[in-house]
């Protein structure tokens, strides 16, 4: 089978230093991939650097996506063609209500592909459907986008965005944490509720409580900007009991 | 020692001899208007060094000469439906380059509890209404007595004691085709007693070299209340300064702007509180684009006791643009208890642009409470990144973002066919100007 993403002795570097040194990475479709690592290993950068955050420098290495070169993509053609990053730090964008931003990038992706717009009604009753299932009201979904929303808010309104956009590829940077145990199952919900042969999910993650409730294929120990090990479910079990250092 | 006239003030003076035979009214007003012009002579333009206009650049009024039309203006009511506010359930009054259009307005519309004359008209009627109507502003700058010495054309409105108008006016200023023009004008409006009106004005014109010169004059008496919102929407060729004189009573002055035109585009409001619990409330949004410059001017002066102001100001700058709000409150020793609010927030798209604010309080009373905030910044990274990774271009999450910014100030326009025009003018300019997408630096 062809993989989704294929990712080549990447190499990243940021003002302060090179953080990815020589990562590889397969991803074939209807997989659940999890990365783990200690804070510093290089988890968020490699998220970041997926999708196209223009603060990472690629020096080296080559990312294919669906068999085309992901790194020539800007990050909203990325977009378009299926990545989702669900940001550790969901950002807060006062003046812009949840409903209005999501209809605006939902139509914007659209546009892209080539597809018609969602009219108002329809669009409606998809994000009312999907704010139900992960437990945001649409009073909050009327509200600016995460502003004055708590940390697991964010992380849900985070959820509800990938549900309406329903990406080919989730990349989920640190999505479980600062989340109580009942947003962890509601978001483990909404996570195993995008799993489809056609799609892929990357998850990463400092501890092993998410892969609890969302079965990962594969799971990756990811040590100095590189994947130093990688097994199945039982790899994280491993590393929570003896920690990264032993196992690494 | 001689001086010699520069040449752009003896083009003025040529202007007003030219068009003086044309010009309505008696002998007083003749009088008056000579006056004035003897007095912008001796003013002349302001420059850079004074303090109000160091951000402001007048070198388009010195590069070219401006005449009034001397000719009645012909455009078409599509011209104006297109210009007008979409929507809006309004009598109109029109202006064309400078010139009052009985045939484009709708003066039978006008509701018979009012009185609404173009001033053109009532200067013919004689000349007692010079000093009824206060026309002269002696202790004015250069643009007051500009706009004196050529005074022909504007409006008269007068809402009696008591008199609610439920419906809006609407004033179009369309310039259309008019280089070299110059349009004075002066509105003196008038509320009674508990009188109370809306007024939404468009100022609009396509690229010509012209000059708007824009007065008016308003006074409300107590528990008046008067809603003024204007959309300055002028040519990227035109210069444009208009200035508002306000006196209030115990009565309640609003004025929403939304400005994205003009060459060099000035905006000054001049309000006067005369007695006890007035109020007065400025909303400003300037839009300025490549080798534009706008200033916004104000200054409040709270003579008495008691009294409220509150002004908001949002300017959004695209590259190679400059805009300035300058903002000074004036609480004299005896207005205890005053409030006065002012704040002024800029964005900055490009480096390139020049942003400057200048908040001033000048307070002799000591039981006041004044506050004035000013910030300049750019878009975040951050947010231009978490837009761009949902799917939005460089230039749409830009335009999400200087929406969001100034949304606050339009949706509390009312009515609401305004408020969508505000909102559609301004999305208008985003899709005319920010910084392009390709141009952007990765």
């Amino acid at each position: 089978m062809t993989q989704m993403l294929d990712i080549k002795n990447l190499h990243v570097a940021i003002e302060d230093g090179t953080i990815l040194k020589g990562l590889d990475l397969k991803i074939k479709p209807g997989e659940v991939h999890a990365i783990m690592g200690p804070n510093g290993s290089g988890k968020s950068t490699l998220a970041a650097t997926l999708a196209g955050n223009p603060a990472y420098e690629v020096t080296k290495g080559k990312v294919t996506y669906l068999g085309e070169d992901l790194l020539a993509l800007e990050p909203h053609e990325r977009a378009a063609k299926g990545v989702f990053l669900g940001f550790q730090y969901p950002v807060e964008i006062p003046g812009v209500s949840n409903l209005n931003f999501l209809r605006t990038t939902l139509n914007a992706q659209r546009r892209l592909r080539g597809e018609e717009p969602l009219d108002g009604a329809t669009f409606m009753k998809l994000a009312r459907e999907k704010a139900e299932k992960l437990g945001v009201s649409m009073d909050m979904m009327k509200r600016s986008v995460n502003v004055g929303f708590s940390g697991g808010e964010k992380k849900r309104n985070e959820m509800v965005q990938m549900a309406v956009i329903d990406p080919k590829l989730a990349i989920l940077d640190e999505t479980d944490s600062g989340l109580d145990i009942d947003a962890l199952k509601v978001v483990s919900d909404g996570i195993n509720a995008l799993r489809g042969a056609d799609r892929a999910i990357l998850l990463i993650t400092h501890y092993q409580r998410l892969l609890d409730y969302v079965k990962p294929d594969h799971v990756h120990v990811l040590d100095d900007g590189r994947i130093t090990r990688s097994g199945g479910p039982e790899l994280a079990r491993e590393l929570e009991e003896k920690g990264y250092q032993a196992v690494a | 020692m001689m001086t010699q006239t520069p040449s752009h003030i003896a083009d003025f003076k040529r202007a007003y001899e030219t068009a003086g035979p044309a010009f309505p009214g008696g002998k007083q007003l003749g009088g008056m208007r000579d006056q004035a012009m003897e007095r912008f002579l001796s003013l002349g333009l302001p420059v850079r060094k004074a303090e109000n206009w160091r951000y402001f650049d007048l070198t388009p009024l010195r590069d070219q000469a401006y005449s009034p039309a001397l000719t009645l203006p012909t455009a078409t009511l599509a011209m104006i439906d297109e210009a007008a506010v979409p929507g809006l359930e309004a009598p109109r009054l029109v202006f064309v380059n400078g010139r009052f259009s009985r045939t484009l307005s709708d003066m039978d519309r006008l509701p018979d509890t009012i009185t609404c004359e173009s001033l053109h008209q009532r200067l013919l009627d004689g000349d007692d209404t010079i000093n009824r109507l206060g026309l002269d502003l002696a202790d004015g700058d250069a643009f007051d007595q500009l706009n004196t010495a050529m005074l022909a054309e504007g409006l008269v409105i007068d809402v009696p004691d008591g008199v609610k108008v439920d419906q809006p006016l609407e004033l179009v200023y369309l310039t259309s085709k008019a280089d070299g023009l110059a349009s004075h004008l002066r509105l003196v409006i008038r509320m009674g007693k508990g009188a109370e009106l809306r007024l939404a004005e468009t100022i609009i014109g396509d690229d010509s070299r012209a000059f708007t010169n824009l007065i008016t004059q308003i006074t409300l008496a107590d528990d008046a209340r008067l809603i003024c919102t204007r959309r300055q929407l002028e040519g990227s060729q035109t210069v444009h300064v208009s200035r508002n004189h306000v006196t209030l009573g115990d009565a309640l002055y609003e004025l929403a702007q939304i400005s994205t035109g003009g060459k060099s585009a000035r905006h000054e409001l001049l309000a006067t509180f005369t007695s006890e619990g007035g109020h007065v409330e400025y909303k400003n949004v300037q839009l300025a684009g490549e080798g534009q410059i706008h200033d916004t001017l104000t200054l409040f002066d709270h003579a008495v006791p008691q009294c409220t102001s509150m002004q908001t100001y949002r300017g959004v700058l695209d590259k190679g643009s400059k805009a300035s709000f300058q903002g000074k409150v004036l609480v004299r020793q005896d207005a205890q208890k005053t409030d006065a609010r002012q704040k002024a927030d800029s964005l900055i798209l490009d480096r390139s642009a020049e942003a400057n604010a200048k908040p001033e309080l000048e307070i002799y009373a000591d039981d006041v409470q004044c506050a004035h905030g000013a910030t300049v910044g750019e878009l975040s990274q951050d947010q231009l990144f978490y837009l761009n990774s949902r799917g939005l271009s460089p230039r749409e999450a830009k335009a999400v973002l200087v929406e969001a910014f100034i949304a606050e100030l339009c949706e509390s326009v009312e009515p609401e066919p305004v408020r969508n025009a505000f909102l559609a003018d301004a999305r208008t300019w985003l899709d005319r100007h920010p910084v392009k997408a390709a141009e952007e630096v990765r």
